[in-house]
């Protein structure tokens, strides 16, 4: 009896020993282990991944390019002006770097003058927010009264900003007829 | 109280972990960033000029998509036999006029000119030409997706 009394008022200086403070602990520590393990999940679905391209941006993507292309050809520079990003830059066939605020000039000028659009060849990668588009142009066009028929092949990179794709870079270089 | 103070405990642990699963400690400036992406493109051009393909393989994406300025497209691994075969050769490397713009943590397009002198299926070309370089960070690292060429029309 008077051992069991001592055991009853025996003190437990290291309070994690306790059995109710284990269950608790366990209880908050099983918890901040799923948080986590949550926070891990959010931050690899949130960092780019090279995956197959989702079906939906695929459609997004070309609608967009679609868009894009027929904007182009018009002269819709009020359509062009909202998927071009600010910083947008453009390299052309001949190697001239070109702006957003210089594309849309020329397109608004007559500049740049497309007279037939065809493209094809296209290839799409994904990585998270991010596509690279390329083809093949067969595009008749004018630019600075020199015509051009192609073949060239482009390279459009785009991304996603609050669930909007933009356009920040566009390359395009003449396929070589050799 | 005790559970504030596991609760402490563990926030700093889930930013941690965070940061790992990120493979960064922090959320970057777009200058360091810039100065990240920049040196990794010094590092790509010294191990062109060295036919390094080792180096190449670690800093190009498995996907990577390389326009060349005949339109002609390559993969990785064309782009990468090439270099290890000797049918594309740098025997000087210059490039200049870089510029470099920041898309959030993740994206960097990276233009610049080249006037390096190449070998490439037994053509000596000089340029100048016009690239464009575009980095994504996966994986915690940063890799090149796309590269496209220009020939500069004289």
């Amino acid at each position: 009896m008077r051992s069991s009394a001592n055991h009853e008022n025996r003190q437990f200086p290291p309070m994690f020993f306790r059995a109710d403070t284990v269950r608790t602990g366990a209880y908050w520590l099983s918890g901040a282990l799923g948080l986590i393990l949550f926070g891990i999940a959010v931050s690899q679905a949130a960092a780019p991944q090279s995956t197959p391209p989702d079906e939906q941006v695929r459609m997004q993507i070309m609608d967009l390019n679609d868009k894009l292309s027929v904007a182009i050809r018009t002269g819709d520079v009020s359509t062009l002006d909202p998927i071009l990003a600010d910083n947008f830059v453009y390299t052309n066939q001949t190697g001239e770097l070109i702006s957003k605020m210089q594309m849309l000039a020329n397109i608004q000028s007559g500049r740049l003058t497309t007279i037939a659009q065809r493209y094809s060849d296209y290839d799409l990668k994904q990585y998270g927010d991010t596509v690279v588009l390329t083809g093949i142009s067969k595009t008749s066009l004018v630019y600075r009264g020199k015509p051009s028929d192609g073949p060239r092949r482009f390279t459009r990179i785009f991304i996603r900003r609050d669930g909007k794709w933009l356009l920040i870079a566009q390359h395009v270089t003449l396929v070589s007829k050799d | 109280m005790r559970r504030w103070i596991l609760l402490g405990c563990c926030l700093p642990l889930l930013a941690t972990t965070q940061a790992w699963a990120q493979g960064s400690t922090s959320v970057a400036s777009a200058d360091q960033i810039k100065k990240e992406v920049l040196q990794l493109e010094q590092e790509q051009d010294q191990a062109i000029a060295d036919s390094d393909v080792k180096t190449l393989d670690r800093i190009w994406a498995d996907k990577l998509i390389y326009t060349t300025p005949t339109g002609e497209l390559l993969t990785k691994a064309q782009h990468l036999a090439d270099f290890r075969s000797g049918v594309r050769k740098f025997e000087t490397m210059q490039h200049d006029d870089i510029q470099a713009w920041v898309y959030g943590q993740n994206v960097v397009v990276l233009m610049g000119r080249s006037t390096s002198t190449l070998q490439y299926k037994g053509e000596i070309s000089k340029g100048p030409r016009r690239f464009t370089n575009v980095f994504v960070k996966m994986d915690g690292r940063w890799q090149m997706v796309s590269h496209h060429v220009t020939d500069v029309a004289k």
